[in-house]
């Protein structure tokens, strides 16, 4: 793409300088989060939020006490440990290729750093959200590449085609779309073992959501092959004896891509949505691994929801990222580019 | 108008083929069937299995096994429960009403909120009152089906006006019917309404968008210009014209309606199709997994019969198309 800074910035809207924010900073979920996903603390069950306060030296972290072990009542016990900025915390592999211990802040133990309160386990929620993000945001871009290319490829086939090849692939995408996703989703999760690792479990919901996510987006790039086809530069570049090929790819792709750009945006709130679904029905991924719909399903019970009203701060990060998305996506289409003068 | 239903029912009865075929590719695909299951159990005797293994043609080629299952789908046999211990269609048959039940009635809440408050946004488009619904469905969008059903259950909890879980108390087993029915709707009210404010959002913008097309059109102006009353502009000219997409849309989006439904029905223990498959999931219980993706299926194709019916009876320029 040939455009400076400046035209991507306003192009993409405050809402895609935050994605984008977020995707860095769930990218870098090793070295910014505190704790690991997995860290315990079971002396600490439902902690509330410990901020650093300033002390004596510089930033310190309060100790938390449980007072009441049964209502889960918290009291500052006096005791302090001091924050540290790039510091050795737990070991972790980043990417699993960057070997590190290094991580931007942390509380020695007894101290800990809760910046939105823990879970049942102790584990910290802040971490634990980072981790559930970017499992979100790697899932949903997997997931739309993959629907996306099974979309277009038969969009394309049928609309170019037309005929019985057309029928056939529309009756499919038809058939795709007749089931309410959840149910189809529930389907294709009876039909795989249970107990696999969490690398397949991540697949198999990956691979469900593109099964469904096609449908729909075949259809639209059906609709602009249609409307496309008819024009004079694709009808003159067939008479000149352009082979298939070379009418898809230089004629009708390049023309279609904004289009396509707009409806894959458009297209990732439902795969994030569908993931993290699952996952609070504990049909995705599972415990100790985090995903937003998880780490949800975790206050589910009113009992939680009254110790432990932070834990629905993993359900705003799902609206966040999903109203992100669907504004990211309007403002693309509103804007007056290339390709939308080409054929309207 | 039988022409054009016929066609639509043709159409239909081969997308549900489709489907049929579709879920059993999904069952022939489960690692071992049913029966391996049952037949560790110690309480169902071989004889019984034999039985059937014979009766759904388990064992046999695929297809002969497809011609059974077929066969057994036209006499409205979809299985047997393993896990429920009673045949698939006798579950869903309970379950589908109440699932019929939340849907409509969430259908009819979000419908009758969305319109009149549309039509009425548009009209002073641009103002407080139209930028703020804007913002609310904009939200409404956003916020997935099981999260909201999450509040809801909060709401309740703290306020205690609406009863949590199920779709009945224990009552006392002496009360009347219509005191039944009360208390039914009672537990009604909360799913819906969560239900009903996921797709009011949708709803709002569509209808307000359609509203201002229609305003725009050179025929209002006529309308006005020949000095027709206020309310046959209103209901002649501008609803009839604006609520054509609606109608298309329903269809569409009672796939997401269902889905959400399931979700509200799992969070509020509604006993419906959703929690019957989550259960059915959970347990392994393929055939009744499969029951429901069709049951869902037919409840949408139906759907969409009904949007389709109901535009043809709106909208003369369809009706003469076909």
């Amino acid at each position: 793409m040939r455009e400076g800074a400046g035209t991507f910035l306003r192009r993409v809207g405050l809402s895609g300088v935050m994605l984008i924010l977020l995707g860095i900073t769930s990218l870098f979920a090793e070295f910014l989060a505190p704790y690991r996903y997995d860290a315990v603390r079971f002396d600490l069950p439902y902690a509330p939020a410990v901020w650093p306060e300033m002390g004596k030296g510089g930033l310190v972290v309060p100790v938390l006490a449980l007072r009441d072990p049964v209502r889960r009542r918290y009291v500052k016990s006096g005791r302090t440990v001091p924050l540290r900025f790039f510091c050795r915390g737990e070991a972790y592999t980043m990417w699993g290729i960057i070997r590190s211990s290094r991580h931007l802040v942390c509380a020695r133990s007894p101290g800990r750093l809760y910046l939105m309160g823990g879970d049942l386990f102790g584990r910290d929620l802040f971490s634990r959200l980072l981790y559930g993000m970017r499992f979100s945001f790697l899932l949903s871009l997997l997931g739309v590449a993959i629907s996306f290319s099974i979309g277009t490829v038969v969009g394309m086939v049928a609309g170019y085609a037309g005929g019985w090849t057309d029928r056939i692939l529309m009756r499919l995408s038809e058939i795709v779309m007749a089931v309410p996703a959840l149910y189809l989703l529930m389907g294709l999760r009876s039909i795989v073992p249970y107990g696999l690792s969490s690398e397949a479990i991540t697949l198999i919901i990956t691979g469900s959501l593109s099964l469904i996510g096609w449908a729909s987006l075949s259809r639209v790039v059906r609709g602009l092959v249609l409307s496309l086809s008819g024009r004079d530069f694709i009808l003159s570049a067939v008479a000149a004896g352009a082979s298939p090929a070379r009418v898809i790819f230089r004629h009708l792709l390049p023309n279609m891509r904004y289009y396509l750009l707009v409806s894959v945006t458009l297209s990732i709130p439902a795969f994030i949505v569908g993931e993290a679904g699952l996952s609070f029905l504990g049909l995705g991924l599972s415990e100790p691994h985090p995903s937003l719909g998880n780490i949800l399903a975790e206050s589910q019970s009113l009992e939680t929801m009254n110790s432990a009203p932070w834990l629905l701060a993993s359900g705003g990060l799902i609206v966040l990222l999903v109203v992100l998305f669907n504004r990211l996506g309007d403002l693309l289409r509103e804007v007056p580019g290339e390709g939308n003068g080409s054929h309207r | 108008m039988i022409r054009a239903v016929l066609l639509r029912l043709s159409h239909m009865l081969l997308v549900l083929l489709g489907i049929i075929f579709l879920s059993f590719v999904m069952m022939d695909f489960a690692p071992g069937d049913f029966l391996s299951q049952m037949a560790l159990n110690p309480q169902i005797s071989p004889r019984v299995i034999a039985s059937l293994k014979e009766q759904y043609g388990l064992g046999l080629p695929f297809f002969t096994q497809f011609v059974h299952w077929m066969r057994a789908l036209l006499h409205g046999n979809l299985g047997y429960s393993f896990s429920y211990h009673v045949p698939v269609s006798d579950l869903i048959a309970q379950r589908v009403p109440m699932t019929l039940l939340l849907t409509l009635t969430a259908v009819i809440i979000a419908w009758g909120a969305a319109l009149p408050l549309a039509v009425f946004g548009a009209r002073r488009e641009g103002g407080l009152f139209d930028r703020s619904l804007l913002s609310f469905s904009y939200l409404s969008i956003s916020v997935p089906s099981f999260f909201l059903a999450l509040l809801g259950l909060l709401l309740a909890e703290k306020t205690g006006w609406f009863p949590i879980g199920g779709a009945r108390s224990a009552l006392a087993s002496g009360a009347g019917s219509g005191e039944r029915l009360l208390d039914l709707l009672r537990h009604l009210v909360l799913p819906s309404l969560t239900l009903a404010l996921g797709s009011f959002g949708v709803l709002y913008r569509l209808m307000r968008s359609s509203v201002l097309e229609v305003l725009s059109q050179p025929f209002m102006t006529a309308a006005r210009g020949l000095g027709l009353r206020e309310r046959v502009i209103f209901w002649r000219y501008l609803f009839r014209n604006a609520v054509n997409p609606l109608v298309t849309l329903f269809g569409m989006e009672l796939g997401g309606l269902l889905s959400g439904a399931a979700f509200t029905e799992m969070i509020f223990g509604w006993p419906g199709m959703g929690r019957l498959m989550l259960h059915a999931v959970m347990t392994r219980d393929l055939y009744l997994v499969m029951g429901g993706v069709l049951m869902g299926a037919v409840l949408l194709l139906l759907g969409n019969l009904l949007a389709d019916m109901m535009l043809y009876l709106l909208d003369p320029r369809v009706r003469e198309r076909t």
